[in-house]
Formats: structure tokens, C-alpha cells, sequence
């Protein structure tokens, strides 16, 4: 069965992790943008921390046969440090242009201030303007009022609902999102947010249509694995490898692909040595070689 | 023609209508507005999502060679190449100044786009210290865009660099057949270097890679290398039999009369065509 991390944070995981990842049959992720456990003090971290998504952890993930996508954005916390969001803000474009950048995300709101009003408007625009998906995170305090303003400013600033995920949901917040067309994103965690059993719970009760699943692992207590293990438990509940495959693999790279930059066959596709590809030059032809194991 | 045009020419030729529109829009942002860089850094990000990145073909001089057809570029790369020249064009920064922030802004298709056009944008080397630097790359993709099919780095890098180079390329299991003017930069310290990771691959028990031959000449070997390489014409990979029956073609003064009883019993049983021409070739110039 192959799977699809929707939302992992992999510069804080081991190549350990990659392995096992590889081998429970994850062949791609997206990595958001994301805080980085303490308030970064100037912009030039985000520039470095941007590049990394793009370049190292892009290269560190094909080392395992993992495709590694990204989203880029200001989080919400930083967000609050209003001299530096505006230069990250300023930055960000360049950013949002990139191949493998395939929405703008992690945005939204974390204590619901006006400063994170501000930066998740100016970033919705730039997700028009830039033809991206969004991806936007609610808040682990006031969670119900968080996703109904999320949902508000989403009909303010005009994105198409299904150009949206609203992430991190739960039993509460579910319902709030179900009339509004977006797509329906929820973070399976050892003890924080979500567990498998609620999940393939919620699964039961609302269909698949929509629904996608994310580890959202990153450096505090979480776990990889958990997109295959919402799998295996979906199998056991009496779920069809095809309504498996429909949620933890289809539906997030069609919710993504809507960037123009991942679709379902690149992500299906052989992987092959392309470094043999140089001994024909022909078999090169717009390509630049990739050893893939 | 120039680079500039033939590159346009070449798109406009093989891609789509809006591809065309999309990038001749951004060439004319670059060359008429006030900040060229902040165009560039876009219109270079989004090249591939609106250009694609299909198979194209051009002819071009590359450092005032004689024409060749390049046909391992993809639109997306074209593409780069030419925004890239565009802001060359435009901009009133030195050269090296430029290339340097448009590498560091680039993702890895972008800087692997840079160095595959490298001989078009920075003919005379201003930018030499940079590119050799490029090659420190982990990444495959932009360590093959500098060294597979480009005759930039034969033409300007030093021995130290060069040699450095190839060995990297068997490193990272590249066929050096493609690295251009490998024989022309021959120096017996590659030989001492080849041979010596020939040695540490055969201390793990490891195999070591077939096309290392290219870049050794026996001349400057230990002896008993010459046996390494017999060895080779007779082996089981067919890779290994025909680097050395290639290897072998630099070799003139070299073949024994053992080693030429070996050739010529092995042509008879060859079962691969490549190696077998290889050998036929081998055996003909002998008798000339």
C-alpha cells in the first residue's frame, strides 16, 4: 500500500525515521513551513530555513525514495513579531515561485491576534496571486472560535474553499468545516491532537470525501508512522484497501496537485538510476539525472 | 545568431503559444523595469510551471567551438538560461556578482540550469573560483549539470580541480565518458589517483567503477596494473570489457604481445556489439 505524509516537519527527524518511513510504504511527503520550537530574531533564519526545505531535506528525502514537497509561509507565533513577519513577508514571494512549493502554508491563527489577522490575509492574497492551495493550521487553544474566524477569513479574502485544508481538527471542529467545502485535515499524535481509533471513528461517521490524515510529526513527541498505522487500523475496521488508498494517498495529492506542482503519476511513478541515464545521452532528453533507491 | 536569440528561437519553435507569451513577457519585465533582480528571481522560479519542461533541441556555439546540438536541456532549463542572459543584459553588476546571487537564490533545478549554461553565460571565466566551488555539491543533479556534457570545466579549471572532478564523477557512479576533453586534460596524477581508489575499493572488496580506465594510462601505473586491466577485457560485466577495450585505444605503446592475444581471443567470442567494435577498432589500428 502506498502512502502520503500530507504534513511532516522532517529536518527534525532521522534518517532513521526515513527508513522506516520508506519501508511502512510513505513515497512522499509535504513539509510545511513551520516555527522552530523558539522565535526566530531576524529574517535571514527564514531565508536559511527556507532553503533548507528546498535543498537539503529535498536531497536528504531521496536518499530514502521519499519525494519531499514543501508549503512555504509565516506561522501564526511569529507572525506576532510584527518588524520581522513584514521582512519575512517581503521574502516570501520568491519563495511561493518555486518548483515543489505546492501551497502556502502553515498560516493561520495560534492566540488570535490581530498582527496573525494580518499576516493570514496578506497571505491568502499571495496564494491567489500565486495559483497555490492553502494550508491552514487552527489553533491548540480556543480551537472552536479559532476554526469559525479561520473560516471567516477564508470567505473574506475570497480563496475558493477547495483551494483550502483547515488542519488539525478534531471531533468539535470537524463539524464546524463540513458545509464549507474546504478540505478536512486532521494531525494523528501519541497523546496531543488526534489517535487512530477517534480517527477511523470520525472516518465511519462523516465518509472519505475530502478527509485527509498527517502525522504532523516534528521534534516533540510524535510519531511517523501514524498515516500507516490509520491505515492498518482503517483495514482492520472493515475498510477497503481502495477507501485506504482514497484518504492516506489520493486525496491529499489531489488537494495539493491543485498548485500545478505534484500530481498522482509523478508520485506512482518507477523510480529508476537515472545516473545510468547518462550513458545514452537520448534517455537524458529534459532531464538532469537522480540516483532514486 | 547569438546565444540569446538561438535560445528564444529554439523555445519559440517547441513549446506552446502561452509558454512563448508567459516568457516574453517576463524577458521584456527584466529588460524595461526598475528592479530587474526581484523580476528575474520569479519569472526564473516559475519557469518551469509555465514553459513545462519537455525535451528541446538547439544548436549552439559553446566558447566559440564549433556549432553542436544540444538536445539535454529541457524547456524549463532553455528557459533559465535565457532569463538568466537577460539579466546579464540588463543589469549593471559585475558578472560574477550576478551569477553568485542567482545560484544562491535558485532551488536546485535553478542552479543546475546555471551550470549546465555556463559556457553561454560566463564564456571567459570570470566566474572560475565559483564553479569550481559548485562542484562541493552533495547533490548529483547539480555536480552532473557542471561536469556531463559541458565543456566548461575542461576548458577553464585547473589540474587540482579537474582532477578532483573525475574522481568525484566515479565517485558518485558516473560514466566519464561524458565528462568532455577528458583525454586532452590527462595528467599522470590522475592515474596515481585513480589507481589508488581502484586499490581502496579492492581493500573493501568492493567493485570499483568500469569507466575509471578512461582516466589512467598504464605508463603512469604501478605494474601490475597492466594485469588489472587484462583482466578486465575478459570480465563478466560487459561495462568493465568495454572501458578497457576503450582505454586500451590510448594505449598504443602498451600492448604486449600477451595483451594482444588476449584482444584478439576475446573478439572472437564477443558477444556484446559495442565492446566487439571496440575491439575490432583496437586490433585495426594495431595493424596500421
Amino acid at each position: 500500500m502506498n502512502y502520503f505524509d500530507p504534513h511532516i516537519h522532517m529536518v527534525s527527524r532521522t534518517t532513521d525515521d526515513y527508513e522506516n518511513m520508506a519501508a511502512a510504504g510513505i513515497v512522499g511527503v509535504v513539509e510545511p513551513a513551520f516555527w522552530q520550537g523558539q522565535p526566530r530574531t531576524n529574517v535571514g533564519s527564514f531565508i536559511d530555513y527556507y532553503d533548507l526545505l528546498l535543498g537539503w531535506e529535498r536531497f536528504r528525502a531521496s536518499q530514502f525514495g521519499i519525494l519531499h514537497y514543501c508549503t512555504m509561509g509565516l506561522n501564526p507565533k511569529e507572525a506576532n513579531n510584527r518588524e520581522m513577519a513584514r521582512d519575512v513577508l517581503n521574502i516570501l514571494p520568491r519563495y511561493l515561485a518555486k518548483d515543489g512549493v505546492v501551497a502556502v502554508g502553515e498560516i493561520g491563527y495560534d492566540d488570535i491576534t490581530p498582527a496573525e489577522d494580518e499576516a493570514l490575509l496578506a497571505q491568502m492574497e499571495m496564494a491567489k496571486e500565486f495559483e497555490l492551495p492553502v494550508l491552514i493550521h487552527t489553533p491548540h487553544r480556543d480551537k472552536v472560535t479559532g476554526t469559525k474566524r479561520t473560516l471567516d477569513a477564508i470567505k473574506d479574502a475570497g480563496v475558493a474553499p477547495e483551494m483550502v485544508i483547515v488542519d488539525h481538527l478534531n471531533e468539535l471542529t470537524l463539524p464546524l468545516v463540513l458545509d464549507s467545502g474546504v478540505w478536512r485535515g486532521h494531525s494523528i499524535y501519541p497523546n496531543t491532537k488526534m489517535s487512530e481509533p477517534r480517527m477511523v471513528a470520525l472516518l465511519q461517521q462523516y465518509g472519505t470525501e475530502r478527509m485527509v490524515v498527517n502525522s504532523a510529526a516534528d521534534w516533540g513527541k510524535s510519531d511517523p508512522l501514524k498515516v500507516p498505522k490509520v491505515g492498518q487500523l482503517m483495514l482492520d475496521s472493515g475498510f477497503s484497501e481502495e477507501q485506504v488508498s482514497k484518504v492516506l494517498f489520493e486525496n491529499p495529492i489531489e488537494f495539493y496537485a491543485q498548485s500545478g506542482r505534484i500530481n498522482l503519476a509523478e508520485v506512482q511513478r518507477p523510480k529508476v538510476d537515472q545516473t545510468q541515464q547518462w550513458q545514452e545521452n537520448s534517455a537524458l532528453r529534459g532531464q538532469t539525472p537522480i540516483v532514486e533507491k | 545568431m547569438n546565444h540569446y536569440n538561438r535560445l528564444y528561437q529554439a523555445l519559440a519553435q517547441q513549446c506552446s503559444e502561452a509558454a512563448i507569451e508567459w516568457l516574453k513577457q517576463a524577458l521584456n519585465a527584466i529588460a524595461s523595469e526598475s528592479d530587474p533582480t526581484a523580476k528575474h528571481q520569479i519569472a526564473s522560479a516559475m519557469a518551469k510551471r509555465k514553459v513545462g519542461d519537455q525535451a528541446v533541441t538547439l544548436t549552439l556555439e559553446l566558447m566559440g567551438e564549433e556549432p553542436r546540438e544540444i538536445c539535454h536541456w529541457s524547456s524549463a532549463d532553455c528557459s533559465r538560461i535565457l532569463l538568466n542572459l537577460a539579466l546579464i543584459d540588463t543589469s549593471d553588476k559585475p558578472l560574477t556578482s550576478l551569477l553568485s546571487e542567482i545560484y544562491a537564490q535558485g532551488d536546485e533545478r535553478e542552479r543546475a540550469a546555471l551550470l549546465m549554461g555556463i559556457p553561454v553565460l560566463d564564456p571567459d571565466a570570470q566566474w572560475l573560483v565559483e564553479a569550481e566551488d559548485c562542484c562541493r555539491t552533495n547533490s548529483l543533479l547539480l555536480f552532473s549539470a557542471m561536469v556531463m556534457h559541458n565543456p566548461y570545466p575542461a576548458r577553464h579549471f585547473s589540474s587540482r580541480a579537474f582532477n578532483q572532478l573525475v574522481l568525484k564523477a566515479l565517485f558518485l557512479g558516473l560514466d566519464i565518458a561524458h565528462i568532455e576533453d577528458l583525454q586532452a586534460r590527462y595528467n599522470s596524477e590522475l592515474s596515481v589517483m585513480c589507481a589508488d581508489y581502484i586499490d581502496e575499493r579492492m581493500a573493501a572488496n568492493r567493485d570499483y567503477p568500469a569507466s575509471i580506465w578512461l582516466a589512467m594510462r598504464l605508463r603512469d601505473c604501478r605494474p601490475g596494473t597492466a594485469n588489472l586491466l587484462a583482466d578486465c577485457l575478459t570480465a563478466q560485466d560487459v561495462g568493465k570489457r568495454y572501458y578497457a577495450a576503450l582505454a586500451l585505444q590510448h594505449e598504443p605503446d602498451e600492448q604486449t604481445e600477451a595483451l594482444q592475444k588476449i584482444i584478439k581471443q576475446q573478439a572472437e567470442q564477443e558477444t556484446d556489439p559495442e565492446v566487439q567494435a571496440a575491439l575490432t577498432k583496437l586490433i585495426e589500428s594495431k595493424r596500421l
